[in-house]
């Protein structure tokens, strides 16, 4: 077993920090997240010797607003892009190369919850929302493609959403409503009495989480795509 | 006596036993199979480990020497460092503070706030709520902005403890538990008590499953069986000759909608009779002579019939009783079914017959010969009568079932949600229609009698008292309580009022006789007429309707759709719709609520005001209530819309109370405190 210590700690302003993530998408940033509290962006790098660089800081001019999520996506160019949404509901886009916002995505009707990016089509964002829906972004053209809601939607907050590793067009979502949900393949099914507050897939399975009083319960799923 | 209680010990302790043998088999078997399974798919995405670093690693090519990259730049010139504890933390007030000053940040340009929403879906009629789509029994959560936590929708804590409306979804353990158990000991008190230890659920429940259980054995015992029980009889065509028509169109007249007139109504998926009326007219044409063949086996193409014809007409009884035993033999019930109901659509047109009713069956050659053999000993008023006395049957049958089918407990409650309504004070009533099956002139049975009038639905005659007669309005246009339409509340229906009628396509045709100015003003839901309604933020709250062109007095701006639900299913979400206030709920009859939330159109958004420009009202339209939005007032372009939305006043919110109530009521309303948390 691996040896984990903690060889750093640091305090960003007041309030708190919801979302943290890795730049899993680019090689050359494996070793750089980003960071989001408040209404600031920061993304920083692990450096040796438990050493951590502050690359870039970014700061929303509404006191206000309180970002709940943030996750890497990429230009066609190669261009890293930093993705971010929150209490306002509508979701950043900004270009880490330039230092600059890219584009402003209008449309969730209440706070984003989370933001993903597929790997192997890095311009393609999908958002969970607290407006019940699931909306799927283009992060290059700034044009929404899809939204996942309505008769077979979720009736409650959408907290949660991940991408197939493989297949790029199946995503499954989780939330207030006691389901996790798989999309374009049009089936469900109701597992949890509690909401559920993470899921992720591993493989052909789905792995979620429930929050039972003081007992947290892990459910694995098998799913046939 | 003790020996009899020993032995139940003894079977009570062997018993429970064989169940925990059981059990913890199914789960080590699970567990094996899971394991499997995990490392399956582990080495299924070993090829998708090196397509995603192929994928990580090929961003840098992308990369254009003329885009600078600030990112990597940054990498060789940070911010700040912030010096670690490699070998591990020496203090806990040990902390390295981010101090970036403000003006190094990169600012991000704030857009323009809007108001919330939640997602829904545009329909243009009101969609029946699906079974999936129901909340009775589910637990609600609802973010509290107050105490700034989630918490647990429900009024009584008795309610969490109540199993009945939750279903238990049985896992195949312990299906198997209670296949083995029952099995033993036949459903004892005591296996069931022993069975609940494991099973958590009521008694009922573990028995409807078992009897579930067996019908499944049944079932796969018949699977095995011949799939035709009629002997001697080659199905290769998967329909089953030997049967008669009606025992094969028995599904298809049970899902038949009287209103709509389509198969398995997504609206009312109520059973209703069929009916044959007394007024149908005979079709009985004879086939004309100068048509062409209508293939090889056409019978024009045979002399022999023709001959046979004549044979008949001369009625030589020797020849016409060797064809009848010819022909007769080689017929199978349905398709002398099928003959018949093409006769009764074609005449005796054997081409028509053979083509559209009996392809692959029968030739037209064949059918000729038939007709010609026997059509004439069957004469038209035989067919009816015999296939509604089936069709009683059938009916007997089938009306127990769908009672049970449908019941949803849909007795009127006492509402304690708040919904909007059309006025104050009354809590109309109306029922739901449902079209009845009465022959000649409806009696004292009739449900239509309590429920209001006879539609066009409905098996009477046109000579029932009790049948809605139409207008005869010329040229008020019915706009006006002259109107019978009108004054009952109801649209005018082009196929039972005289004038009102609806033009189509370009009048090449020829128009009916216009005896008024213009077209009726009484058909607005039945034709979906309605006004351009623009969204926006609004002066009172969230998002308001708004129109974009002027409207007269009395138009009417659109329908009010939503999703069907119960009464039952109603109160259950109005709790939740009162924790957040935001409630799209709107009574519609004695058995239908309006839910706009998640399925509706622009008029949803139109807020509630006491001195609103627009007006509720519920119409009966084709047999269906509906809302319909209609303008109080003249409308300037640009104005925005509200119409009172008449809540209980013994639930309503303090804003929608009329003014002289909401001093005496506001204090009432705050004292009602917050849901407490579970």
């Amino acid at each position: 077993k691996k040896d984990y210590r903690v060889t750093n700690r640091l305090q960003e302003g007041k309030r708190p920090l919801y979302a943290i993530v890795f730049n899993v998408l680019d090689s050359r940033y494996l070793d750089v997240f980003a960071t989001v509290g408040g209404n600031r962006v920061t993304v920083y790098q692990c450096l040796k010797e438990g050493v951590i660089a502050v690359l870039q800081s970014y700061v929303d001019e509404d006191k206000d607003e309180s970002f709940y999520t943030v996750g890497w996506a990429c230009n066609v160019n190669g261009t890293p892009l930093v993705v971010t949404g929150g209490l306002n509901g509508v979701i950043r886009v900004i270009d880490a190369g330039s230092e600059k916002i890219h584009s402003i995505f209008v449309g969730h009707g209440d706070s984003i919850n989370e933001v993903k990016a597929q790997i192997l089509n890095p311009s393609l964002v999908v958002s969970a929302s607290k407006d019940e829906s699931i909306r799927l972004w283009n992060a290059h053209t700034g044009i929404y493609i899809l939204i996942f809601a309505g008769a077979r939607g979720h009736r409650n907050e959408v907290l949660s959403v991940d991408f197939h590793p493989s297949d790029m067009y199946c995503i499954c979502s989780c939330g207030m409503d006691n389901t996790v949900k798989i999309w374009s393949m049009k089936e469900f099914w109701t597992l949890h009495i509690n909401y559920v507050d993470c899921n992720r897939w591993l493989g052909d399975f789905i792995l979620s989480k429930v929050s039972d009083s003081s007992l947290s319960v892990y459910y694995l799923v098998e799913i046939k795509c | 006596k003790r020996h009899e209680e020993a032995t139940k010990d003894s079977t009570r302790r062997t018993l429970k036993t064989k169940i925990k043998q059981l059990t913890n088999q199914v789960h080590a078997e699970r567990e094996t199979s899971i394991k499997e399974q995990v490392q399956k798919h582990l080495e299924n995405l070993k090829p998708l480990f090196s397509k995603v670093n192929s994928a990580i690693s090929r961003r840098e090519s992308l990369q254009d020497e003329k885009n600078v990259n600030m990112l990597s730049s940054r990498v060789n010139k940070p911010f700040c460092k912030h010096n670690g504890f490699p070998k591990g933390v020496e203090g806990k007030d040990c902390m390295n503070k981010l101090d970036i000053t403000f003006a190094k940040r990169t600012r991000i340009p704030h857009p323009p706030k809007l108001p919330p929403y939640t997602a829904w879906v545009y329909v243009a009629r009101n969609v029946r709520m699906a079974e999936d789509q129901s909340i009775i029994g589910k637990m609600q959560m609802y973010y509290d902005k107050n105490g700034g936590e989630m918490m647990i929708c429900s009024d009584n804590e008795e309610e969490m403890v109540n199993p009945k409306d939750a279903k238990h979804d049985f896992t195949e353990a312990e299906d198997l538990i209670l296949r083995m158990t029952l099995e033993e000991c036949k459903s004892s008190e005591e296996a069931l008590s022993i069975i609940q230890e494991f099973v958590k659920t009521t008694d009922s429940q573990i028995q409807e499953r078992y009897k579930k259980l067996k019908k499944k054995n049944m079932e796969s015992l018949d699977d095995h069986s011949e799939d035709c029980h009629c002997k001697g009889c080659k199905c290769h065509l998967g329909i089953c000759l030997e049967k008669s028509l009606s025992a094969t169109l028995e599904s298809f007249d049970n899902i038949f909608c009287r209103q709509c007139l389509i198969f398995d109504c997504p609206m009312h998926g109520t059973f209703q009779p069929l009916i044959y009326t007394s007024e149908k007219q005979q079709v009985w044409s004879e086939h004309e002579g100068d048509k062409q063949p209508c293939s090889d086996q056409c019978y024009l193409l045979d002399k022999g019939v023709m001959e046979g014809q004549k044979d008949i007409q001369l009625s030589n009884s020797t020849k016409v009783q060797a064809d009848e035993m010819t022909n007769n033999s080689n017929w199978k019930q349905l398709e002398k079914n099928l003959y018949l109901k093409g006769v009764e659509l074609f005449g005796k047109n054997s081409c028509l017959v053979a083509r559209n009713l009996l392809p692959g069956f029968k030739t037209c050659l064949e059918v000729a010969r038939y007709m010609f053999a026997s059509g004439e000993s069957m004469p038209y008023e035989s067919i009816p009568s015999s296939i509604t006395d089936i069709n009683d049957k059938i009916n007997a049958e089938y009306i127990m079932g769908w009672e049970k089918w449908f019941d949803d407990d849909g007795k009127l409650s006492i509402l304690h949600t708040i919904c909007r309504r059309i006025d104050h004070g009354k809590d109309q009533c109306d029922k739901q229609y449902t079209p009845c099956g009465c022959k000649g002139i409806c009696i004292e049975g009739c449900p239509c009698l309590s429920t209001g009038t006879c539609e066009k639905y409905c098996g009477c005659s046109k000579l029932c008292n009790n049948r809605f007669k139409g207008c005869y309005c010329f040229k008020s246009q019915c706009r006006s309580q002259l109107c019978p339409c009108f004054a009952a509340n109801r649209e005018c229906d082009p196929d039972v009022c005289r004038n009102c009628w609806v033009s189509c396509g370009d009048g090449s045709l020829g128009e009916p006789p216009r005896h008024g100015d213009g077209q009726c003003a009484n058909m607005n839901l039945l034709l979906g007429k309605k006004e351009r309604i623009l969204l926006s933020k609004s002066n009172v709250a969230g998002w308001g309707a708004f129109t974009k062109n002027p409207i007269i007095k009395n138009t009417c701006l659109g329908e009010y759709t939503g999703e069907l639900i119960t009464h039952r299913e109603a109160e259950k979400r109005g709790k939740l719709y009162d924790r957040i206030n935001n409630s799209y709920l709107f009574n519609v009859n004695d058995k239908w609520v309006i839910d706009a939330r998640r399925f509706g159109n622009k008029l949803k958004f139109a807020n509630h005001s006491s001195k609103p420009n627009c007006y509720a009202k519920v119409m009966l339209v084709g047999g269906d209530h509906r809302v319909g939005i209609f303008a109080k007032e003249n409308i300037k372009a640009g104005d925005e819309l509200f119409y009172h939305y008449y809540y209980n006043e013994e639930c309503a919110p303090p804003w929608a109370l009329p003014p002289k109530v909401e001093a005496s009521k506001t204090h009432k309303y705050v004292s009602q405190g917050r849901a407490k948390k579970h």
